[in-house]
């Protein structure tokens, strides 16, 4: 018998990427030392989410459960292409970019795609996870648009 | 400056493996917890050719009750008492619950025997519970083996009563018996 897929597997995905990435930019050169400890952080944030899921699974309904594990799954995921995209166009590494992309940001976005289309039941789902990737979209365009130029200027020179 | 590279990677490499397991674990917990979904039950009992004014369903038709007749020193047969039907492929038993008046009450003296018979689909009888008695007492069957039942198939459950030659009218036995489906 097939098992079905809990929504909190997304928020078990963004974990392992998030470790993923903790290791790879502490073996990365281009990378400060607190950036590994940052994702490292950011997976034992997933672990606790986990774990208060868990605790909650019975007053959580089945779509806010979905709601914040793929939420957190589409960070990781924004994550992995923000460095890719570091490593491209601030670095201007693009060797590196082009090995990361195919061994890293490519797998991780196509298994991601593969286990949101197992686990997709209904409209409403492909709905919700269309919004949440247009909105962490939005909220990074608008970051970029305020960003102070003085930080501007220093991305630049580096 | 390499030294503390490793020492960091090796730090990060510690917490990352607790951090997968303890994730892993807890999905797994969650993955375990069981759920109860109501459905319509696969076996359930239906109407035979003999069940006319003796047979009572219950709701759902998950429960019969049978009011059958015995006569001193003769066997009636109800070839289709109550029907067991199967809507998915199922096994099915008969297993014996209770009986009452129990052992020891001079009333069981009265009966002879009573026979449930379950019979398959094609005619063919799969097993007994076969009640009898010695004197006042007695002596009860446990179970019959699984048989497996196909979707859509419908098997009898045969009775047969006897009561002994100059039994007293008016005394009752009442059986209960479980159809067990897994």
């Amino acid at each position: 018998m097939a098992i079905e897929l809990l929504p909190e597997f997304f928020l078990f995905l963004g974990i392992d990427l998030f470790i993923a990435l903790a290791l790879l930019t502490c073996v990365m050169e281009h990378f400060n030392r607190l950036i590994s400890y940052l994702y490292e952080a950011a997976a034992v944030f997933g672990y606790v989410n986990m774990f208060m899921s868990r605790e909650f699974i019975a007053s959580f309904g089945e779509y806010m459960r979905f709601s914040y594990s793929f939420l957190y799954l589409a960070l990781a995921l924004a994550n992995v292409i923000g460095i890719n995209v570091y490593l491209l166009v601030s670095k201007k590494s693009w060797g590196t970019a082009k090995v990361f992309a195919s061994c890293v940001t490519f797998p991780t976005v196509l298994i991601s795609t593969f286990f949101f289309s197992l686990y997709c039941k209904d409209t409403s789902y492909v709905l919700t996870a269309a919004l949440m990737s247009s909105a962490m979209i939005l909220g990074i365009g608008i970051a970029f648009l305020v960003v102070p130029e003085k930080l501007k200027e220093k991305l630049e020179r580096r | 400056m390499k030294n503390r590279k490793s020492l960091d990677f090796l730090a990060l490499l510690l917490i990352s493996m607790l951090i997968v397991s303890a994730s892993a674990a807890i999905y797994y917990a969650m993955l375990a917890q069981s759920s109860a979904t109501i459905g319509a039950a696969a076996v359930y009992f239906t109407t035979g050719k003999d069940s006319s004014g003796i047979l009572s369903l219950g709701t759902n038709n998950t429960f019969a009750s049978l009011s059958l007749s015995a006569y001193p020193n003769v066997t009636l047969y109800y070839d289709e008492a109550v029907n067991i039907t199967a809507t998915a492929a199922k096994q099915i038993r008969l297993r014996h619950v209770s009986i009452s008046p129990g052992d020891g009450n001079p009333n069981v003296s009265n009966f002879t025997s009573i026979v449930f018979r379950l019979i398959a689909a094609n005619g063919t009888e799969l097993g007994n519970l076969t009640y009898t008695t010695a004197t006042d007492d007695w002596t009860e069957p446990t179970q019959i083996g699984y048989f497996a039942i196909g979707a859509g198939q419908e098997w009898a459950i045969k009775v047969e009563t006897k009561a002994t030659a100059g039994a007293t009218t008016g005394i009752s036995t009442t059986i209960v018996i479980a159809v067990d489906v897994t």
